[in-house]
């Protein structure tokens, strides 16, 4: 029986370590997207090329935009495939490709610039724009749901099988958590993890982007025992909280999206 | 020989079947599609309609063009509404999130050409006080315009200030609670 699951754990670890064309057996498309491995998706997104250029916006609701910022950001990490020697699009083909990065489902190609930093220096107008609309049409939607997310306290060992569980998404599946994390009340932030190192007695170092800083990646250290995170958001005061993944499902949205594109 | 015979049975009867089925299922689309037809696919196929009273609502300025949409999506639910005689007027179909937020995308293209253009920034408002105060209108697309409303007012406030505070009157509770959320988000 566990010879069968550490068959099993392997075959999953062998597909994950393909890149999306092969995965699908076909011969790769030639672009750099398409020769990226799933696990270099994580490596791609340290890379502050490969990051907005703008930071967590006040959004027209004037309470900061973190959640979309940092679902744009991973949209963009995985489904853009930049084409720097291209003729550049149109503006329309720009807000058509802007609001395409509130989805997960398709890849896009930018044409004439050479990465996400660039092209998001140039229509950071646009992008933040698109992340206030895309707020109101879910804010409104879900209206009162943080109310029932979650504490922004736990046990320590809720948090800790947390922690054991973002380990297992991040360093065997190789995959780029988005995570909300809860404070009190209804206020909220959000980050993606990029990475996570394993520390003696069961705590984690965590690196990850957060949207108030998107120009720098940041660790947090996950000791055992820990009920919430304390942590320095914005300048002066730590805030408390409890992370929570969310928008899994994009993740294999972004896979399938991949197969289809690199074909 | 047999086999032979049966195989071409099978084969003549499996033709008969793939050739019904397109039919079948676009019959069973067009009997669905009425009702289920989301708001933005309706505005999309009205924008083509020669019906003068539609026709009246979609403005022909192409910047204002999603609200002028939402317009007239309520015009043809409406229309809907008053030619059946069996079933009573129904409300706009919900549009799912992506609909939603699709369209508050392109209503972002005009409001951020409101906010550089002062001579459009006058006509956004309008259309987005109209858009508010259309009481057929599905409640997400209001709440959405009254929020790009209240940003219009803040950001030109010797514009838009007076007569937002008019406006405002026609704000029901769920989007006045939607307007005061406040630093929930860092």
């Amino acid at each position: 029986m566990f010879k069968a699951s550490v068959i099993f754990a392997s075959a999953a670890l062998c597909l994950f370590s393909l890149n999306p064309a092969q995965a699908a057996g076909k011969k790769a498309n030639s672009s750099k997207l398409c020769s990226t491995q799933w696990s270099q998706f994580q490596t791609k997104l340290q890379d502050g090329d490969n990051r907005l250029a703008f930071q967590n916006p006040a959004g027209p609701l004037g309470i900061g935009l973190c959640w979309w910022h940092s679902r744009m950001q991973r949209n963009a990490n995985y489904l853009l495939d930049f084409k720097p020697s291209e003729k550049r699009a149109s503006d329309a083909e720009v807000w058509t490709l802007i609001k395409g990065l509130t989805k997960s489902n398709a890849v896009q190609v930018v044409k004439g610039y050479k990465n996400l930093q660039d092209f998001s220096s140039v229509y950071s107008d646009k992008m933040a724009e698109t992340l206030g609309q895309w707020q109101l049409a879910e804010s409104f939607l879900q209206m009162g749901f943080l109310h029932g997310i979650g504490s922004n306290d736990v046990s320590s060992s809720s948090l800790q099988k947390t922690m054991d569980a973002l380990y297992a998404e991040v360093k065997v599946k190789k995959n780029v958590p988005f995570q909300m994390l809860k404070m009190g009340g209804v206020a909220t932030h959000a980050w993606l993890v990029t990475d996570m190192t394993k520390n003696r007695g069961g705590g984690y170092t965590l690196q990850i982007i957060d949207s108030n800083v998107p120009w720098s990646l940041q660790t947090y250290e996950y000791v055992p025992g820990m009920t919430q995170f304390s942590y320095n958001l914005m300048s002066s005061s730590n805030y408390n909280f409890v992370p929570y993944t969310q928008h899994e499902s994009d993740l294999s949205s972004y896979q399938s999206a991949l197969k289809r594109y690199c074909k | 020989m047999k086999l032979k015979y049966g195989a071409f049975i099978l084969a003549l009867f499996g033709a008969v079947i793939l050739l019904q089925k397109p039919s079948a299922r676009s019959a069973k689309k067009e009997s669905v599609a009425p009702e289920a037809a989301p708001a933005v696919s309706l505005l999309q196929k009205s924008q083509g309609s020669q019906n003068t009273g539609i026709k009246s609502v979609v403005e022909a300025d192409e910047k204002v063009k999603s609200l002028s949409a939402a317009d007239t999506t309520v015009v043809e639910s409406r229309q809907a509404g008053a030619v059946s005689t069996s079933a009573p007027a129904q409300k706009p179909a919900t549009p799912s999130q992506e609909q939603v937020t699709d369209w508050a995308i392109d209503l972002g293209k005009s409001m951020l050409e409101a906010i550089h253009n002062p001579e459009h920034s006058f006509k956004m408002f309008d259309k987005l006080q109209k858009c508010v105060e259309d009481a057929g209108q599905v409640e997400v697309y209001r709440a959405i315009c009254a929020a790009n409303l209240k940003r219009l007012s803040e950001k030109f406030p010797d514009r838009f200030a007076q007569k937002y505070s008019s406006a405002q009157l026609s704000f029901d509770e769920k989007i006045r609670t939607f307007l005061a959320q406040a630093n929930t988000n860092f």
